[in-house]
């Protein structure tokens, strides 16, 4: 079609901040607190206030779903079962355990010895025990993505982050670029795939050298850049780029897999060593902070002690008056307070200085609905959810909205559409059912 | 978001384009001044003063802020009038423009048609002899009692002006309609700098170019010459300052290029067989009618599918 509109736009990726020190290990905090909850479920705890744990013990798990699982991250004592602030702008109950800095592993973590002959559901069973999700924002449990009965002949590892100041996968893979070679040659196994392409963003260069120096060894692995444009990294995006081929609801349709870059590296510790996902990287970014880092975290631990190993806020900035932002400024949600705990889904948090202004209303301009990667018209969507019109919702065809939040972005009058469209999307949900 | 803190408040862009928007409307009252008397000014006044007064007491019975914006429907009016108007017939299209075509809406952002046009259509409707049998102003001519470029094209005899007239504003005709180079060159600034889309002038002009050609090309005797027929009446800028207004033209970009040459068919239809001479503000009033329908016929083209559950819910 000749008046085809643009597929995502350039914006600007404020990504130096953050690339300027190398990973940071930071696998000791006095206290953690491993959120209760996984993807908006409410797990069982399994131990008790006074226990005593090792790190990779199962401390927490959903009734139905095996995957939902949630290990120590640290050994020590239960302290108790409170409430903290968690990255869904939520309080969510939470197992503080004090840090005995003995660094004692459960007897499950050991070496695997028989790495080349496991068999695809054996690898499967890993994935499901290392309560394994989707570390690049979802929180989506792998091991279902493998269970698929589709024929899959491509894993896609996502490297593109594509989100202005998210660097973690980035530093992440410059960290371990061999570990992410073999995790996503186990994923492969995983998948019985033929192959595996990792996409990145074509001007990190450096991912390609280290990435290149490998390649002899893993001679199924392809590297595919990408463009730097937003949404980059969203899966349609990826899967079009890679195979050439769309689908309606899950890539399996297609005969591939996405998997994020940080998943594939944990899982090939999940493989080689047996250790569940018990941290994870996350950048610690933003104007508002003096020294911008990503770490490598144990889960549960206080974004606001991050933030003091990064030299604390800026000058003349309250903690109290900055914007907090969990995860992408572009997906991320607002949280108002630093005393936040890290859990699976959290990659970044964003600290700004407090910006207010009063927007006109909207202009109808339009704007939102050209930048639309799927063809939705924004406004419309926000329209109707203030009207609460559920059937509209429908009619606009709401619940295709992947929730990139370029509306919001390109928006002259700094309208929160993003923001009201996700909430139509839930009330178009509710009302569905 | 309306928090109290303010450690730096930025101007959106929507409000930085209202100021520059404002602003070409003001440079364009200017030369007009210069065109047609200082008499405009009276007649930008008493827009202003009404138009205000009427958006003032809106915000006061809503329990709003006066918005910005208030200041764009006046000046459109003003510069839609003939440069003879009585001063209470720009009250009268003024008051009735922003009451009924913006107010009763519920304000800025949510009206369907563009106030100005309303107000302006109004007048042109309930006081013909002033409007389209105006007494008009010639810029050099002491005096003057003849046609307008407009007139005188659709009637179809000899054509008298001047490209260069037509283009300097040195002819007769309403306030803001006949300085049209500088109409062009702050339209084409507008659309560079984003303040409008550029498909709705860019597919109306091309449109109407189109239409009378074909036309002129068929019925030499019923349509005018086609280039000429883009720089007479207010066609330039109805084109660039009032169809472009985003709140009453369609939001998606493939809806505002059926906007323009639905704009189009329109204008070159009354222009060549209604009676009344100018057909642009007809034009505007019937295309803001069916905005919000291309919008939606343009929805439905999209494919529906089911609701992808999510497997952990």
């Amino acid at each position: 079609m000749i008046f085809h509109k643009a597929k995502g736009i350039q914006i600007d990726g404020k990504k130096e901040l953050c690339k300027k020190s190398p990973l940071v290990e930071y696998l000791n905090p006095d206290t953690v607190y491993i959120p209760l909850v996984r993807r908006s479920l409410k797990l069982e705890p399994q131990v008790k206030v006074g226990d005593l744990v090792k790190i990779g013990q199962v401390v927490a798990k959903f009734k139905t779903y095996a995957s939902f699982i949630t290990h120590a991250s640290v050994s020590g004592e239960v302290k108790s079962i409170k409430k903290v602030w968690h990255s869904s702008g939520k309080m969510v109950d939470a197992i503080e355990i004090e840090n005995d800095h003995k660094n004692t592993l459960d007897e499950s973590i050991k070496e695997r010895k028989n790495v080349n002959e496991l068999t695809r559901e054996e690898l499967i069973d890993i994935m499901m025990d290392a309560g394994l999700t989707g570390l690049g924002g979802a929180g989506f449990p792998s091991y279902i993505k493998y269970q698929t009965k589709e024929k899959i002949d491509t894993v896609i590892i996502n490297a593109v982050e594509c989100e202005p100041y998210i660097t973690c996968d980035y530093q992440f893979i410059l960290k371990y670029p061999e570990k992410l070679l073999r995790g996503a040659t186990y994923m492969m196994r995983a998948a019985d795939a033929d192959e595996v392409v990792i996409a990145y963003k074509a001007y990190n260069k450096k991912i390609e050298e280290e990435l290149n120096q490998l390649s002899d060894q893993y001679p199924h692995v392809k590297l595919s850049p990408v463009k730097d444009i937003y949404p980059a990294g969203w899966e349609k995006y990826i899967v079009e780029q890679v195979t050439g081929k769309s689908y309606k609801s899950l890539p399996a349709e297609a005969g591939v897999i996405v998997n994020n870059s940080a998943t594939a590296i944990v899982y090939a510790d999940a493989v080689e060593k047996n250790i569940p996902l018990i941290s994870r990287p996350i950048s610690i970014t933003g104007e508002g902070i003096n020294d911008p880092k990503t770490f490598f975290a144990p889960i549960g631990t206080k974004v606001s002690e991050l933030i003091e190993q990064c030299g604390g806020y800026v000058d003349g900035l309250d903690p109290m008056q900055a914007n907090y932002i969990a995860g992408g400024p572009m997906t991320g949600r607002a949280i108002f307070i630093d005393d936040l705990v890290l859990d699976d889904t959290l990659g970044a948090v964003i600290i700004k200085p407090f910006v207010t202004w009063d927007y006109p209303e909207c202009l109808g301009c339009g704007r939102c609905a050209d930048v639309c990667p799927v063809y939705l018209t924004p406004t419309e969507i926000k329209k109707a959810f203030e009207r609460k019109d559920v059937k509209l919702l429908g009619y606009l065809d709401a619940n295709k909205c992947m929730q990139c939040g370029l509306c919001s972005y390109v928006c002259p009058s700094h309208v929160e559409i993003s923001e009201a469209v996700g909430k139509g999307i839930d009330l178009l949900r509710k009302g569905a059912k | 978001m309306s928090q109290e803190m303010h450690l730096t408040s930025p101007n959106v862009p929507s409000k930085r384009n209202l100021l520059i928007f404002s602003a070409s409307l003001l440079i364009l009252l200017i030369a007009s001044a210069f065109l047609y008397g200082i008499y405009v000014f009276a007649v930008a006044l008493v827009a202003l003063v009404s138009g205000g007064l009427v958006e003032l007491i809106f915000a006061k019975v809503r329990k709003t802020e006066l918005d910005i914006s208030w200041i764009v429907p006046p000046l459109v009016v003003t510069l839609m009038l003939p440069p003879t108007i009585k001063l209470w017939v720009v009250a009268v299209a003024t008051v009735f423009g922003v009451f009924f075509g913006k107010s009763v809406f519920g304000g800025f952002g949510k009206n369907i048609f563009n106030p100005a046009v309303v107000g302006v259509l109004f007048v042109t409707i309930s006081f013909p002899s002033m409007i389209t049998a105006a007494e008009w102003i010639h810029p050099s001519i002491d005096s003057f009692s003849g046609a307008t470029p407009l007139n005188m094209l659709n009637a179809g005899g000899d054509f008298t002006y001047s490209f260069g007239d037509l283009i300097f504003g040195n002819v007769p005709g309403a306030i803001g309609e006949t300085f049209r180079i500088g109409i062009i060159i702050l339209g084409v600034a507008l659309l560079i700098l984003k303040v409008a889309d550029w498909r709705i002038p860019v597919f109306y002009l091309g449109s109407v170019l189109v239409f009378t050609a074909l036309g002129y090309w068929i019925l030499p005797d019923v349509f005018p010459d086609p280039i000429l027929s883009i720089f007479v009446g207010g066609l330039l800028f109805g084109a660039f300052f009032v169809a472009t207004d985003p709140v009453s033209s369609p939001l998606d970009s493939k809806g505002r290029m059926i906007y323009g040459i639905g704009l189009a068919f329109f204008t070159v239809l009354i222009r060549n067989f209604a009676t009344f001479q100018e057909g642009v503000i007809f034009a505007i009033i019937i295309m803001n009618a069916i905005a919000p329908l291309i919008d939606d016929s343009l929805n439905k083209e999209e494919t529906k599918d089911e609701v992808v559950e999510e497997v952990a819910q």
